[in-house]
């Protein structure tokens, strides 16, 4: 469980949230939604732990494995390890680390923060063949460095993979549908509903309800000036592809 | 003259232990206690003919001291590397250690335990253990040559690798003929001087046809104060012969400056390869920049005859300050030169190093690929020359220099030369600079990896090029190394 | 004078005879490429007679295909007034003969006194200062047509020429400058030394073209300065294929953030000539664009050099440069030298650079030979295309040049197989 509250952040002084209340909850999918500017992305930033971002008043609680932790107290990577997942709307190209190892060694980190036992280069292959293929993801992909000379498309779905390797317990989705075809559109929302489970938590950060369509949120949250001003279900979602924000 | 006799003393236990806590520290900083031999400071004819005499050398070594020592007299320290130091007082250098307990090359069990044992804390074993992992080692503490394994089985083979003294009483026809070949004495000033004072070093032969079958490896440390170090390789392949080299150095960390002027000449006769790889860890001072080694080295191979290779791969991590540029010779038609390294500068470490390829053979080849790493104050500088001549028709050269910058207080300099003198040629040259960034650092953090080990894959990554040229063995001390190195200048 | 300027003045002249009496050029790591041993011998007195000269004499002398500029004539080293067409509110004009030095000599100030050898040639204007010229634009005023300096000489006996121009543009001020030194067929070795230092307030821009094509005996020293400040613009073309020494060379330093520079070059070196381009971009400050983009063909028994140094300082973060030098040698006994130098202090920085230095592309000749073309034709065609890249681009910034400047290329001797 993640308990978002009256949470304010601030980027080169600018302040990007400004008050942000939110609880999520094992099981459920959450749909953030929102004009350009309005801190969507800064909410999964601010929860992921970006350098850039300051917390300047608010907290954010995580509980996992009946322990309650103050997320915002935590290190970027211990949060990752502790299951707390951002996929990237523009994840980075790091030239000469390939996509393979990078995946095992976050893998691994992981497994050995868990108490559970690394994998070896062989079994990790097996592991993310499978993975790979239900992404439509090329063995190629993996042997690349990370993200390089990826289409837009092949690098959103190498989140998405990342996500499936590394099973969170909340993952935090930054418009992952944008930019996308509809078959792609649709080979990410299968692979999201596959990692979805009873346990996680899922935030689709959204501009369009397409995605919506396929992976059907509990409730969605309309976005503006860095707060929330209106929560629903999913169709709010669809007047919003009707009506736009402006009564929002 | 007079000879001093001394024993080393000893860093206390609990410092030694306190040092290897921290773990970017010196790891290789202790000193040994053996009883070693010195000279009395200072340089001038006596003590080359000393040095000379020591060793029992015959006549035309002698004079090739003298000479060398009467050329250096005349010659200038240069001053246009990108390096600052206090200037050197030669006088104020001893120019002779030597273990006192002289050990001979073909018994292990007659080399004083203390140094052996200082060889095993080196991570070089000169056992049997070490036998089986395949790499035949020479080992030169203080300029001394002190053990040398698989040294039978190399002599089935035909193939010799020995000290340098000892080549000089046993193979003088193959000295006299090679030594200076590639570098003159007169080359440049540390050439020069280490010409005249080089204490001992290693020879190696490989004769014609055969493929050496285990990596010749050679350790150097320097461990008695106020002395410098003037080693000696010289690395001969015959025709159709190759052989991996490698070659690894530490010294005990001192407050003052030690000097090292080493000279390596490698020549490869037709259809020959020679691949010498080196990590450098010489001691790089503390963290306001007190002690460390001057790191002066003249290294060049000659690819003399057609469809010969020359390689250098190198890992330099340490040394207060490095001036080195291995460099190749393409004259043969066909051949080949290739520099791959890695140089990484952290604390207020200075290093001025690249290398020269120098075509006059048609058809020759050769590739650079150079990655600087600078952090903390640090100062890395490349300095290249490609030298395309009206000879080397169809010659190609393809350049690489990367730098990557590690927090803002370092700098990254770039100084490559290229001069054609021909139309048939293709050279290509190419460099970037960029950080490690926040961004990347971030991502990898965000899929739960630590800064450490991001930092890793980062620098890694950076590396892979030159990593996967070095032998495994070496690729691992490497990759280790600069982990190290770079774990207090990150974060 | 000022007394403080004559001591300034005696000071950097005794500089410049130390250099000249003291120093080998050769081992000069900054004239390494030049060859300067001719300093020896020449005569260092400048041209003494001034001459007028009309502009149908000029137009007999020069071809030039476009019209609509000011004109900046030079003849022998001295500024023919008659021919000044600008003025007014917003530009102003100065002539400078012999005793406007202290206008120029803040520039000199600059220039370090430890970097004598360095400045050789900036030491040696100013100690031989003969006329100058400053043009100054106001506020946001566009000079709408392109200033054209056209540097003449008349004189048949060995002399050296020393000018200045200085260019000041006030913020949002635009200008154009063509800068055209002709092939005159003269009997004797003559020496131009220009130098031009431009200064460039918040978002000025200045556009410049230098067309160097001297007489095969003429030595050219061709100094260019450019200071800017906030959003500031420079963008530069050089074109060498004249003298027999040619360099030219170029300083940049970024003052404020938002600066732009664009340094592009062609030279066409061949016969006994010695060209030589020494560009230094100092990126003083942060988030400032430099690129350089230098092209060269050398053939005969040329000599050409190419140093291109980029320094990147301390807290300058964000600085973006990028280098380019290719360089096709067509004959053996030709030498090029090309020395990128990046000098990095900053570490949030995008700082590349890349040379290439060789023949054409084999393939391409191939191509063009499986057609039935000459391999000598084919070669001239490849070669022909390289240098064209730069008449292209020029064009983009300098479209009132029209087919001139590409005709002039195309019709130059150094496509002749003879040469």
């Amino acid at each position: 469980m993640l308990t978002i509250k009256n949470l304010h952040a601030e980027i080169n002084g600018k302040p990007v949230l400004n008050g942000i209340d939110l609880e999520l909850k094992p099981g459920e999918v959450h749909a953030v939604m929102g004009p350009n500017g309005a801190g969507k992305s800064s909410l999964s930033k601010v929860i992921a732990g970006h350098p850039f971002y300051e917390v300047t008043k608010g907290e954010v609680e995580y509980e996992v494995n009946f322990k309650k932790r103050k997320l915002l107290e935590m290190e970027v990577d211990e949060r990752a390890r502790e299951g707390v997942f951002m996929s990237f709307q523009y994840p980075l190209e790091i030239p000469g680390v390939s996509n393979l190892e990078f995946l095992r060694t976050a893998f691994n980190a992981i497994c050995k923060h868990q108490g559970a036992p690394e994998m070896d280069v062989f079994d990790f292959s097996d592991f993310v063949a499978e993975k790979r293929k239900m992404l439509g993801i090329s063995e190629d992909l993996l042997e690349r460095d990370i993200n390089v000379d990826f289409s837009g498309g092949e690098k959103k779905k190498n989140e998405i993979l990342q996500m499936a390797v590394l099973s969170p317990k909340v993952a935090f989705l930054d418009e992952t549908d944008s930019g996308l075809d509809v078959d792609s559109l649709k080979t990410i929302a299968d692979g999201i509903s596959k990692v979805r489970a009873k346990d996680n938590i899922i935030v689709l950060i959204t501009h369009y309800h397409r995605i919506l369509a396929y992976l059907s949120p509990d409730y969605v949250h309309i976005f503006k000036d860095g707060k929330i001003t209106k929560t629903g279900n999913k169709d709010l979602a669809f007047r919003i592809e009707q009506e736009g924000y402006k009564d929002f | 003259m007079e000879i001093e006799n001394k024993v080393v003393e000893d860093v206390p236990h609990d410092k030694k232990e306190a040092s290897k806590v921290l773990a970017s520290e010196y790891q290789f900083g202790f000193v040994s206690d053996v009883e070693s031999e010195s000279f009395a400071k200072g340089l001038d004819e006596e003590v080359v003919k000393k040095i000379s005499a020591i060793k029992g050398e015959p006549d035309f070594i002698r004079d090739f001291r003298l000479k060398a020592f009467a050329t250096w007299k005349k010659m200038q320290e240069p001053t246009w590397a990108a390096v600052d130091y206090p200037p050197i007082d030669f006088q104020d250098i001893s120019y002779y250690s030597a273990p006192k307990k002289r050990p001979k090359v073909d018994s292990l069990e007659e080399v004083d335990p203390e140094l052996l044992r200082t060889f095993e804390r080196l991570g070089i074993p000169l056992t049997e253990q070490k036998r089986l992992t395949g790499v035949a080692v020479e080992a030169v503490f203080d300029s001394i040559t002190v053990g040398n394994t698989h040294q039978k089985e190399l002599e089935d083979l035909g193939i010799i690798f020995c000290s340098f003294s000892e080549a000089v009483k046993k193979h003088p026809e193959l000295i006299k003929k090679y030594l200076g070949m590639v570098i003159p004495m007169s080359d440049n000033f540390y050439a020069a001087l280490n010409s005249a004072v080089f204490s001992d070093g290693s020879f190696c032969y490989i004769p014609k046809g055969v493929t050496c079958p285990i990596d010749l490896s050679t350790y150097f440390r320097i461990n008695a104060s106020e002395t410098g170090q003037f080693e000696r390789t010289l690395v001969v392949a015959d025709e159709g012969s190759s052989v991996n080299y490698l070659e690894g150095c530490t010294a005990p960390m001192r407050d003052e400056n030690q000097l090292h002027a080493a000279v390596v000449e490698l020549v490869a006769l037709e259809g020959a390869t020679i691949n010498y790889s080196t990590v450098q860890n010489w001691y790089s001072g503390d963290k306001d920049g007190k002690g460390g080694i001057y790191n002066f080295v003249t290294k060049r191979g000659l690819c003399k005859e057609p469809n010969s290779k020359i390689s250098w791969t190198q890992v330099e991590a340490g040394a207060a300050i490095t001036w080195k540029y291995p460099s190749v010779i393409l004259r043969g038609d066909n051949s080949i030169g290739e520099f791959y390294s890695v140089a990484l500068t952290n604390k207020k470490m200075q290093a001025d190093t690249g290398t020269k390829m120098i075509h006059s053979g048609k058809n020759t080849r050769s590739k650079i690929v150079s990655k600087g790493i600078s952090a903390d104050d640090s100062k890395n500088v490349y300095r290249g020359l490609v030298k395309i001549g009206p000879g080397a028709e169809n010659a190609r050269n393809f350049t690489q220099c990367d730098s990557l910058l590690v927090k803002d207080k370092c700098s990254a300099i770039t100084y490559p030369n290229i001069e054609v003198k021909n139309n048939s040629v293709i050279l290509e040259h190419e460099a970037t600079t960029s950080k490690i960034s926040e961004e990347q650092i971030f991502y990898l953090q965000s899929r739960g990896i630590s800064l450490e080990q991001g930092v890793s894959l980062l620098i890694n990554g950076f590396c892979k090029e030159i990593f996967q040229k070095l032998p495994l063995e070496f690729s691992v001390e490497a990759v280790k190394l600069l982990e190290l190195k770079l774990e207090s200048s990150v974060g | 004078m000022s007394k403080e300027m004559s001591r300034f003045k005696q000071v950097t002249k005794e500089g410049f005879y130390e250099v000249l009496q003291g120093t080998d050029f050769r081992k000069n790591e900054y004239w390494k490429n030049s060859d300067l041993s001719f300093l020896k011998t020449f005569p260092l007195e400048n041209f003494s007679s001034p001459k007028k000269m009309a502009w149908a004499e000029i137009e007999k002398m020069v071809k030039l295909e476009f019209k609509d500029f000011h004109p900046l004539v030079f003849v022998n080293g001295c500024l023919v007034e008659e021919l000044l067409s600008f003025g007014g509110d917003g530009v102003s004009v100065k002539h400078f003969k012999g005793d406007g030095e202290d206008v120029f000599a803040d520039v000199h100030r600059d220039f370090k006194e430890d970097e004598k050898v360095k400045n050789f040639f900036l030491n040696y204007n100013f100690s031989f200062f003969q006329e100058g010229v400053s043009v100054e634009l106001a506020k946001n005023y566009v000079l709408e047509k392109p200033i054209l300096l056209l540097s003449l000489i008349s004189e048949t006996k060995e002399a050296a020429s020393n000018n200045a121009v200085m260019l000041n543009l006030a913020e949002g001020a635009k200008l154009k400058i063509i800068e055209v030194h002709p092939n005159h067929s003269g009997e004797h070795s003559l020496l131009k030394n220009k130098a031009f230092f431009l200064n460039l307030k918040k978002g000025a821009q200045v556009k410049h073209f230098t067309m160097q094509d001297e007489s095969e005996k003429n030595y050219h020293i061709n100094f260019t300065k450019v200071s800017l400040l906030e959003q500031a613009e420079y963008k530069s073309y050089v074109f060498q294929q004249g003298a027999k020494l040619g360099v030219s060379q170029k300083k940049i330093s970024f003052l404020a953030e938002g600066g732009k520079v664009s340094l592009n070059g062609l030279f066409l070196a061949q016969g006994e000539q010695n060209l030589d381009h020494n560009l230094e971009v100092e990126h003083r400050i942060g988030n400032c664009v430099s690129e350089q983009n230098y092209l060269g063909l050398i053939k005969g028994n040329s000599k050409a050099g190419f140093t291109g140094k980029v320094k990147v300082y301390k807290n300058a973060q964000k600085t973006d440069s990028s280098q380019l030098n290719k360089v096709i040698v067509l004959d053996k006994t030709a030498l090029m030298k090309t020395r990128p130098q990046l000098e990095i202090y900053a570490d949030d920085v995008k700082c590349g650079h890349g040379a290439t230095v060789g023949k054409l592309d084999d393939e391409n000749v191939f191509y063009l030979m499986s057609r039935g073309i000459t391999r000598n034709e084919a070669t001239k065609t490849l070669a022909n295309a390289f240098a064209i890249q730069f008449s292209n681009d020029l064009k983009q910034d300098f479209p009132e040049l029209g087919e001139w400047f590409e005709n002039e290329l195309l019709n130059s001797n150094f496509w002749d197989d003879k040469r």
